[in-house]
């Protein structure tokens, strides 16, 4: 069963075999696999669940109500860039787009060798990910969807000699309209409350919404619940507490929240708990072309490619409600109103790249995680050396201008002789615009328990019934997009836990 | 807080955020929507109560900020809504052009959430020639739906 706010509004307390904090990919995942082993599960979750009705397409009012931090969240350190997560039934996976890639075998590898998570190389992470891609009916992006900005987006890549393909989505009957990042209205996007949670509620999973997690209830070095408030997701108003007893708590709440909640219940794990911090950084190129490209039709990402020329960078198509694209591009009065049209004729391809970066995560006055990003700027180089490829392509295809955001090089590149100002070693790492949505290991996996906090398993050392579900368990970056990993380590972990294997052999 | 105090404070930041709305978004001879024909100051406002509360607090502090900075910095050329809008607009590009960090950040961030308000204006989005294809039946903002030559819809039902 679903409990909404309605019915939560004086609190409750409850007792169970197992309570997840967070429904997005992890949390989700693992409720589905308890629920069908027979525990008594319970599922928290501090966003509410988005009905028809919270369906819109102005960006700021969606983000206000279903984002962390109303989608204003900044990462501190070289630079003050956004980071957004989902605060909603199905986390981010309702508001990102549903792009879905295994741990490529390199990075895997990197896990396996240098945090001693020999585990991670065999068969059960290959079965959890199919399992994964299964239920989510993970396929290559249709080009009956892809729009002309994302057909412009593979020739602008084929021109640039960046070998592509049709990014494989979570996505069941995409109409492409562009959407994913305000949910998706007509139901296409297999965002975990569609294809996870109603087979977990349909197990008895109880999962109660708008119940923001304060900490983790522990006896001596033992779990044995949460307990935290209800919170009207209208106007951010505490209005009641609650309580789960359960001898299992799985934490799941994302690489920015879960450190926090963990430093809060005084599980620090001798400072490790936040005391990394990692993400991908990124860069992108908008190309007004010479011709209409209605950018906000098509899937919202249908087409990439992986740089051959520097490991772990990838590009990708991307449109977002104007709202947010328009946040940056372009100047104030007159030419704003200028550049208005232009909107009709960009496109936009994002980079994003494994950088080599540190961080840390922690908590703020008002009790939100304080998370600083610190990027060398050689690495920043890196992505802007592979950034002018793009710039280049789309100046030979015909773009008009191209925008990057990049502070020191003409806010309108036109040539590619300006185009080469964006291999200048002036540029420092916090002169560009960037956004870091893809964060992991504030909580670090490792096979050793002096180096990380959590074992191949996700669980906490030194502690007993305590487990993280979430890519703060991440030990680097993936290289990829994060969302499958995520789902395929909880599902695993989860049916350990659980000893599903062992029941369904019985 | 006194309550004179913070009857002031609000006077204040709501004066930058109506002098930031007019120097920004002034009447467009060429016909773009402007400032208060997208009724910017009262869907800001808006917008900001819906925020969760550290955001409540710091939006209003970066409208407070705008208002006043320009005093603390440069005294004999008065508050930001003293200035003419074009002088206004000029001094927030300036800032985002110039070298220092924190006014680079603060013109950038008020650009930013008042662009974010502006763009999701229905009157904007059709000067634009913002549409889609599939319409959102509950959804407040007034998207314009038609059909496009290069996403004919998919047959595919849900």
């Amino acid at each position: 069963m679903i409990h909404h706010l309605d019915s939560l509004r004086q609190g409750f307390e409850v007792d169970a075999d197992v309570v997840i904090i967070g429904s997005g990919a992890g949390g989700a995942v693992a409720a589905t696999n308890f629920a069908a082993a027979g525990l008594r599960t319970v599922l928290l979750e501090a966003g509410p669940q988005i009905s028809a009705k919270d369906m819109t397409r102005d960006g700021p009012a969606f983000m206000a109500r279903h984002y962390w931090e109303g989608g204003l969240r900044l990462l501190r350190g070289t630079g003050a860039w956004p980071t957004m997560s989902g605060r909603i039934l199905g986390g981010s996976t309702v508001i990102n787009s549903a792009i879905m890639f295994p741990l490529p075998d390199w990075v895997r590898e990197d896990w396996a060798a240098a945090d001693g998570l020999d585990a991670l190389r065999g068969p059960e992470l290959d079965a959890a990910y199919k399992r994964v891609f299964a239920r989510t009916h993970t396929a290559p992006t249709p080009e009956s969807v892809f729009g002309r900005r994302n057909v412009l987006t593979r020739e602008i890549l084929d021109h640039a000699g960046l070998k592509g393909a049709p990014l494989p989505r979570a996505v069941k009957g995409c109409e492409g309209t562009g959407d994913c990042l305000t949910g998706c209205a007509v139901g296409a996007k297999q965002s975990v409350d569609r294809s996870y949670l109603p087979g977990a509620v349909q197990d008895g999973a109880e999962v109660y919404t708008c119940a923001v997690v304060h900490k983790i209830l522990m006896d001596g070095t033992r779990a044995v619940g949460v307990e935290g408030h209800i919170v009207d997701p209208d106007g951010h108003a505490k209005l009641a507490r609650f309580t789960v007893r359960a001898p299992r708590v799985i934490v799941s709440a994302g690489t920015l929240h879960t450190p926090v909640i963990l430093k809060r219940s005084g599980v620090t794990a001798g400072g490790r708990v936040g005391g990394t911090f990692l993400a991908h950084i990124s860069s992108f190129a908008m190309g007004v072309m010479n011709h209409t490209v209605d950018p906000w039709i098509g899937a919202t990402q249908g087409y990439g490619a992986f740089s051959d020329r520097v490991r772990g960078l990838k590009f990708e198509s991307l449109w977002a409600p104007s709202a947010l694209i328009g946040g940056q591009w372009g100047g104030v009065g007159p030419d704003m109103y200028e550049m208005l049209p232009d909107f009709k004729r960009a496109l936009m391809i994002p980079i994003v790249y494994r950088a080599k970066v540190t961080g840390k995560v922690g908590i703020r006055l008002d009790g939100m995680p304080d998370a600083q990003l610190w990027v060398p700027n050689e690495e920043m180089w890196v992505v802007l050396s592979e950034l002018k490829r793009v710039v280049d392509s789309m100046l030979d295809l015909g773009a008009e201008y191209v925008y990057t955001g990049v502070r020191g090089v003409p806010p309108k590149i036109r040539t590619k002789e300006q185009a080469m100002s964006l291999l200048s070693h002036d540029i420092q790492a916090r002169d560009v615009t960037m956004t870091a949505n893809h964060t992991f290991g504030s909580c670090r996996m490792s096979g050793r328990a002096d180096r990380g906090v959590v074992d191949v398993n996700g669980k906490v050392y030194g502690t007993e019934g305590l487990w993280l579900m979430d890519a703060s368990v991440f030990p680097s970056p993936s290289a990829v997009n994060p969302q499958a990993t995520i789902m395929a380590l909880a599902d695993m972990n989860s049916r350990r836990i659980a000893d599903l294997d062992l029941l369904a052999t019985a | 807080m006194p309550w004179p105090f913070s009857i002031w404070i609000e006077n204040v930041w709501h004066t930058g955020l109506r002098a930031a709305v007019e120097g920004l978004y002034p009447p467009d001879p060429g016909g773009a929507p402007d400032g208060v024909t997208t009724d910017l100051v009262a869907r800001h406002l808006a917008y900001i109560r819906s925020l969760p509360p550290s955001h409540r607090f710091l939006l209003p502090l970066l409208f407070f900020g705008i208002e006043l900075l320009p005093l603390a910095l440069a005294p004999w050329s008065g508050r930001f809504s003293r200035r003419t809008p074009q002088a206004r607009a000029a001094l927030i590009t300036s800032w985002r052009e110039g070298r220092i960090f924190a006014l680079r950040g603060l013109g950038d961030a008020l650009r930013a959430t008042l662009q974010m308000m502006y763009l999701s204006h229905p009157s904007v989005l059709r000067h634009m020639g913002e549409y889609k294809t599939v319409a959102y039946l509950d959804d407040k903002l007034d998207m314009p739906i038609h059909d496009s030559p290069d996403m004919p819809r998919v047959q595919e039902s849900l």
